[in-house]
């Protein structure tokens, strides 16, 4: 298992993603699940910094190996519930004058995912996100 | 990092990785764009939701200018997530 810590930044994307890319290769993980990860971890990551911005609490991820990939959880600290898999389905089939980007981060963490846990403790309002990646489940169909 | 070239008239080569960290600088140089445009997307590693919104922006802005954006050189990572937004429908995209 590898933790990180992040700042509550978009800034911090990029350690992020150096984060992601080192665990896959120390641990062999399938390089090619890489894009699918990082979107996901944006995605949630970006979400929290946006959505969460009464907090201004560091980030820690963790990251660990599971048969065929991956295991990522991020922690929300000081954060107000809610539950992330419970956020109607985008209806990407809108004509383009209707369609909008809000939203969108949040389909695309469903069809990328294997699956996707979200766990609140109100007691220290921490919110914690689980999700699993493997190959030959959705964004890796090549 | 992201970037994004001009090459000759119509065809723009987008560069690196499109997050929500470059979401400003990326809308700041797609608000240039006025009209139809070839994105040479063979040098572009990676999109999130971030960089839908903006591309969404621009096509949206040019049709109803009567222009339009046209994708080619899309990665599989790129044509994965084009697919699962519904973006396949709206821009004419060609693969790498």
């Amino acid at each position: 298992m590898k933790r990180g810590v992040f700042k509550r930044s978009l800034d911090s994307l990029e350690s992020i993603f150096l984060f992601t890319s080192e665990f896959v290769r120390e641990n062999h993980v399938d390089p090619s699940l890489l894009p699918a990860i990082d979107l996901i971890v944006e995605e949630l990551f970006t979400n929290m910094v946006e959505h969460s911005s009464a907090s201004t609490a560091d980030v820690p991820m963790e990251m660990s190996t599971v048969d065929g990939g991956v295991e990522v959880t991020l922690t929300d600290e000081d954060a107000d519930p809610f539950d992330i898999t419970k956020v109607p389905e985008v209806d990407v089939e809108r004509a383009v004058e209707e369609l909008d980007p809000g939203g969108l981060g949040l389909h695309l963490v469903r069809k990328f995912a294997d699956s996707v846990e979200y766990h609140y403790q109100f007691s220290n309002r921490q919110a914690r996100i689980v999700f699993r990646k493997t190959a030959g489940s959705g964004g890796d169909d090549v | 990092m992201f970037d994004l070239e001009r090459r000759e008239a119509g065809e723009v080569v987008l560069k690196g990785r499109f997050d929500a960290a470059q979401r400003e600088k990326a809308q700041a140089l797609f608000d240039e764009i006025h009209e139809s445009v070839t994105l040479d997307c063979s040098e572009l590693d990676y999109i999130s939701s971030a960089g839908l919104g903006v591309l969404l922006k621009t096509q949206k802005r040019l049709l109803a200018e009567g222009g339009r954006l046209k994708l080619i050189g899309v990665n599989s990572h790129l044509r994965d997530v084009f697919k699962y937004s519904g973006f396949d429908r709206i821009f004419e995209i060609e693969p790498g």
